[in-house]
């Protein structure tokens, strides 16, 4: 008797098995996201590029160039440099560069900044074939840090240039 | 099914070339459709694999639901480097998969489809299956020694042993169904279960001995939760594992040839064949049949592997005193008056 009991029970839990498994295949939807025809939902706080932000209104950069994010960033991947505004009151950064390939997203920048010029994108399709193109200076115009395919290739890097941009 | 062949070839063609011609015909006919089906059922084993787990599966290789799946891997099996180790034995080890195929694709002569789609009607025709599956263990334990490798070698010994094992309870579970029907015809089974009197209903031999059978067929054909021979991974994969290219790809061939013979098979003893509604004898045997690959699939993402100890302990103490008793009720039915031959 005890033989057909385990055998009873053994088809018991069987039967339990595969009643989960079914589940899963008739309730429960694939949760497959399709890249790169879909794309996932990204959570609100995502970490993708630093961006570098401009007045909507008027179009330009929100820095005051108080170097701060540069004196401030662990791999020192930011440099910059300012000069008063035309119009007197305040600077305005005449060159801001950032280097993707050594920024280490510790956010450090974007929390230090007083004007609230640097913002985190979602952008995480980051993948270039030259490194240099990692190297982005923000005042070129055209530029758009939220795009897939970022930065031009001749982007200037400014130690090479010598002069302090303009 | 021959002379249909027949009748066509004759319009071309003297009686005797026709016949000849026929049973060609016959042959490429039945090749044609284990290929497709096989590459069919690759396919669909990937996704329904993935719908149990929450996946999509192929998706993108012929755009909706990537149906040329199974074509790009046949392709990439073809195109693939045939590897033989140096110190294995060349001939065993060509020789291996097509001694697995062979038998796979042999059983097939004998699967009616309807009443007249059948390639040959042997009288004997559920022996001639159960004897062709006892060959495929032959080209296994060859697969297995001839790779010089010594976990191969484990997993070819591990299937013979497992195969030899289940085959006892799988036949004598077939036997009770004979026993019940009094004839051995494939297509006389089918017609003994007309219209609606399926032998998976004559209670009491019916349902067990269904169960019996699906058991050792899923044993048989080395499916999960029976797998020890292949056992990815324990020994990467089992007696199987130095082959590549074509191969292998036999080897594959082989293994979804049984499984898809093996339901065809239950479903022609135990589900009524083609038998069902309207004149639509074929759909109603693939139906059937597909329901059990289905079963049989679902298995396989459910159960985790058996071990090789309760493996073994399954089919002698459990599965064949269960088949023994079943034959021995099958006996008592016939005796009493239910079943047995008729006329």
């Amino acid at each position: 008797m005890n033989f057909i009991s385990s055998i009873g029970s053994a088809v018991n839990s069987l039967g339990h098995g595969l009643f989960v498994t079914l589940k899963n295949f008739t309730l429960r939807r694939p949760i497959t996201v399709q890249y790169p025809d879909e794309r996932l939902e990204l959570p609100e706080r995502f970490r993708g590029y630093v961006e570098f932000l401009f007045d909507p209104q008027t179009g330009q950069p929100l820095c005051t160039a108080c170097m701060a994010c540069e004196r401030i960033c662990p791999p020192t991947c930011i440099s910059l440099a300012g000069s008063r505004k035309p119009e007197g009151k305040g600077m305005r950064p005449d060159f801001y560069f950032l280097d993707h390939g050594h920024c280490m997203q510790c956010s450090l920048c974007i929390e230090v900044c007083p004007a609230d010029a640097l913002a985190w994108n979602k952008n995480y399709e980051r993948t270039v074939l030259d490194k240099d193109e990692l190297h982005y200076d923000y005042r070129r115009p055209g530029f758009d840090a939220a795009e897939s395919q970022p930065g031009k290739p001749e982007a200037p890097h400014p130690e090479a240039d010598g002069a302090a941009g303009q | 099914m021959t002379d249909l062949f027949q009748r066509l070839w004759g319009h071309f063609f003297g009686p005797k070339v026709s016949l000849v011609l026929a049973y060609l015909t016959d042959a490429v006919a039945i090749l044609v459709f284990i290929l497709l089906t096989v590459m069919f059922l690759i396919w669909l084993e990937r996704k329904v694999a993935a719908r149990f787990q929450n996946r999509l599966g192929p998706m993108r290789v012929g755009r909706p639901h990537g149906w040329l799946q199974s074509v790009a891997d046949v392709l990439k099996l073809l195109l693939k480097e045939d590897v033989i180790p140096t110190k294995a034995d060349r001939w065993v080890f060509t020789l291996a998969p097509i001694v697995v195929v062979v038998p796979a694709i042999l059983i097939w002569v004998c699967i009616p489809f309807s009443r007249n789609l059948v390639a040959k009607d042997l009288n004997i025709g559920i022996f001639y299956i159960i004897s062709l599956a006892s060959l495929g263990v032959l080209g296994i334990i060859m697969g297995g020694w001839a790779a010089n490798n010594k976990y191969t070698l484990i997993g070819g010994l591990r299937s013979a042993a497992q195969m030899i094992s289940y085959e006892i309870p799988l036949v004598l579970s077939v036997v009770a169904v004979v026993v019940l029907a009094g004839t051995m015809d494939m297509n006389g089974l089918v017609a003994r279960q007309a219209p609606y009197r399926w032998f998976v209903f004559w209670v009491p031999v019916g349902p067990l001995a269904f169960l019996i059978y699906l058991t050792a067929a899923v044993a048989e054909t080395n499916r999960v939760p029976f797998d020890l021979p292949e056992a990815e991974s324990e020994l990467v994969s089992g007696f199987h594992t130095e082959y590549s290219g074509m191969k292998f790809g036999f080897f594959f061939l082989a293994e979804f040839t049984n499984m898809f013979a093996v339901s065809a098979i239950a479903t022609t003893l135990f589900l009524g064949g083609w038998l069902g509604p309207g004149n639509l004898g074929p759909l109603w045997f693939l139906i059937k049949t597909y329901a059990i690959v289905f079963f049989i699939m679902w298995l396989r993402w459910t159960l985790p592997r058996v071990r090789g100890d309760q493996l073994m302990k399954l089919a002698w103490k459990v599965l064949l005193p269960s088949s023994l008793v079943v034959l021995f009720l099958a006996s008592v039915m016939v005796a009493v008056g239910f079943g047995g031959a008729r006329g």
